[in-house]
């Protein structure tokens, strides 16, 4: 799993790459939360995810549910898709399908 | 010169299906995108296809060269290319009106070549193999377009005969569900069990498990499969302290993992729950577990998991419907006993009465709680059969038994309820009604109830006797513990029936 991060727009957008699962899930959480503690708008860029487990969906609810105007998830392809509507929680996120979308949506 | 050039290109068609003619699918694509390496001399190569109606291509397979030293260790290539020796690139990219042109394109992991891979007129996906500058070599473009028109021929029908055979596993699959379930229609627990089984190996996952919602709002274990010993062992899943978050149905009703230490305490590297919903109502989890590296899902994975949970879910609803049908029509035989204990004065309250006497007897001996349950239903419903029944002939006696237990025996119930409706008019001793069985041949259910029918009938008196006392009730017993009855029966119904309410006006 890689996890990198710029400032686009003021907006604080974290790309991840890999798996993302409960094996890498406590580094995503400590990256998604002190980007969102940090109180800027967050997107997070899913574009090089290809598999994401119940951890990694729960990080990004919990962060939304601490930001809901102010975060959002850019980039998923099919297979993360599937994941998230398995698991219902495509209804909460708010997804993108690129992350110029995303930025623009959330930095307000 | 020119013939040289064709032979060199026959015998780079040669040589391309040659390696990427036999083995697995993914072994067939990593022997072109070595073939494209050597080619090309460029370390990473990724070969990427075109999906049916989308606007994107994905990543099917890489394979990531560190640098020259490790290159004898090549990270060989994944489906979706994870575990590579370098940058990651995409796992899809966008389509575009240039596609079917060879060209450099930005990637997450630098620019790269990329060169289209056409079958006849059809684009099937690219090669991309990099880094390249802006600028690549024309004898690079070059060595990336002849091997890319042999291969697009190769992974066109390595395609699609991986296609079909996951088409001809889904449809095994789905037969085999078919034929297992009509063994084990309406008994939950196996079924959820079955279902788990099967979406484990049609996934491939290590293990997995189906947690049922109780009526306290608390889901429970009912099927696991390959889990370690100490994975269930302290696993809870109570809603608010649990490793398992339900958010609201206000938010979707999702089903979120919020304890990841306790996941990971577990050994597992990944976990998929899928929340099974009635509605807006939680009924369950149908959890897959991957405890090994490598393990994930792609969307054929999805896809089957997405159906087996639906499976589930709906068998959890069809399981709740027949519970409460199973209820509704037990309560209709309990409102039949009850007026055929109304048509005679001393038969007023019967069944009530030996549903007490019958369900403490059972509690006495240490009978299992089910046991215990199922001794209560029989002795509720024993004599229900008697609604069949014209006048008072003496086949009254023999055969009301036998339509009692016609009436529940093709229900789900614990399979102690039916034998022991069956056999209340059986003799310990073999002279009883209707086949004289004799011992422990009885069930246990029908040596307590004939005791606790006998019993009721003695306290009620008739028209031709009058009503005797519990002292006189219990010699009675004993005086007939060996014969009628089984002693030990007898034992326990002396020990437990000074204690009990045995008036008929007592509401239960």
């Amino acid at each position: 799993m890689e996890l990198d991060q710029q400032d686009i727009d003021g907006v604080r957008v974290l790309r991840l790459a890999g798996d993302v699962d409960v094996s890498q899930s406590l580094a995503v959480r400590d990256a998604v939360g002190a980007a969102v503690e940090a109180g800027a708008p967050v997107v997070v860029d899913l574009g090089g995810v290809r598999f994401i487990d119940s951890s990694g969906i729960g990080i990004l609810v919990t962060a939304h549910r601490r930001a809901p105007d102010a975060f959002a998830v850019a980039g998923a392809v099919e297979a993360v898709r599937r994941a998230l509507e398995l698991t219902r929680t495509d209804r909460i996120l708010r997804l993108f399908d690129s992350v110029d979308e995303a930025v623009l949506a959330v930095k307000g | 010169m020119l013939r040289s050039r064709k032979r060199e290109a026959t015998d780079l068609w040669r040589e391309v299906v040659e390696v990427a003619i036999d083995g697995t699918y993914a072994e067939r694509l990593d022997a072109l995108l070595a073939t494209l390496g050597e080619r090309t001399g460029l370390p990473s190569r990724h070969l990427y296809l075109a999906d049916e109606g989308s606007r994107r291509i994905h990543l099917e397979r890489s394979v990531v060269i560190a640098n020259a030293a490790t290159a004898a260790a090549a990270t060989s290539g994944q489906e979706g290319g994870a575990e590579a020796a370098g940058p990651t690139p995409q796992a899809e990219l966008p389509r575009t009106d240039e596609e079917r042109t060879q060209r450099v394109v930005r990637t997450a992991a630098g620019p790269m070549l990329a060169t289209p891979l056409l079958v006849g007129d059809r684009y099937i996906g690219a090669l991309l193999a990099g880094p390249v500058d802006e600028s690549v070599p024309g004898a690079v473009r070059e060595a990336a377009a002849e091997v890319a028109e042999p291969a697009a021929f190769v992974v066109d029908g390595a395609r699609r005969e991986e296609v079909q055979r996951r088409e001809l596993a889904d449809l095994r699959t789905r037969l085999e569900t078919g034929r297992r379930l009509q063994g084990s229609a309406l008994e939950l627990d196996a079924f959820v069990s079955l279902l788990l089984d099967l979406a484990r190996s049609a996934t491939g996952s290590d293990a997995g498990f189906v947690a049922i919602v109780g009526d306290d709002g608390v889901p429970r274990l009912h099927a696991q499969t390959g889990l370690p010993d100490d994975f269930a062992p302290g696993l809870d899943l109570r809603p608010d302290t649990g490793i398992f978050d339900w958010a609201p149905a206000a938010d979707g009703g999702a089903l979120l993992l919020r304890d990841f230490e306790a996941v990971v305490e577990r050994g597992v590297r990944s976990i998929l729950a899928v929340p099974l919903f009635e509605g807006d109502r939680p009924v369950g989890i149908f959890a897959l577990v991957n405890l090994t590296s490598g393990g994930q899902f792609d969307v054929e994975a999805l896809d089957l998991l997405a159906a087996f949970a639906e499976q589930a879910r709906l068998m959890l609803g069809n399981a709740q419907l027949f519970d409460r049908f199973v209820d509704g029509y037990l309560g209709t035989l309990r409102g039949l006993a009850t007026a055929l204990d109304a048509r005679r004065p001393w038969t007023h309250g019967h069944h009530p009465i030996v549903t007490r006497i019958a369900t403490a007897i059972a509690v006495e001996l240490g009978l299992d709680q089910a046991t215990v349950d199922a001794v209560r239903t029989a002795a509720e419903v024993h004599d229900v059969g008697m609604a069949g029944m014209a006048g008072e002939a003496w086949s009254t006696d023999v055969e009301h038994t036998s339509v009692a237990t016609s009436l529940v025996e093709h229900l789900p119930l614990h399979p102690a309820v039916a034998p022991a409706i069956a056999t209340h008019h059986e003799w310990y001793d073999g002279w009883g009604l209707p086949n004289g069985l004799r011992g422990d041949d009885i069930p246990i259910g029908g040596r307590i109830i004939g005791l606790a029918v006998v019993a009721t009938e003695l306290l009620a008196g008739d028209p031709l006797r009058a009503p005797y006392s519990l002292r006189q009730v219990v010699d009675e017993l004993e005086r007939r513990a060996g014969s009628q009855f089984d002693p030990r029966v007898v034992t326990a119904a002396t020990r437990v029936l000074p204690g009990l309410d045995l008036d008929p006006m007592t509401e239960d």
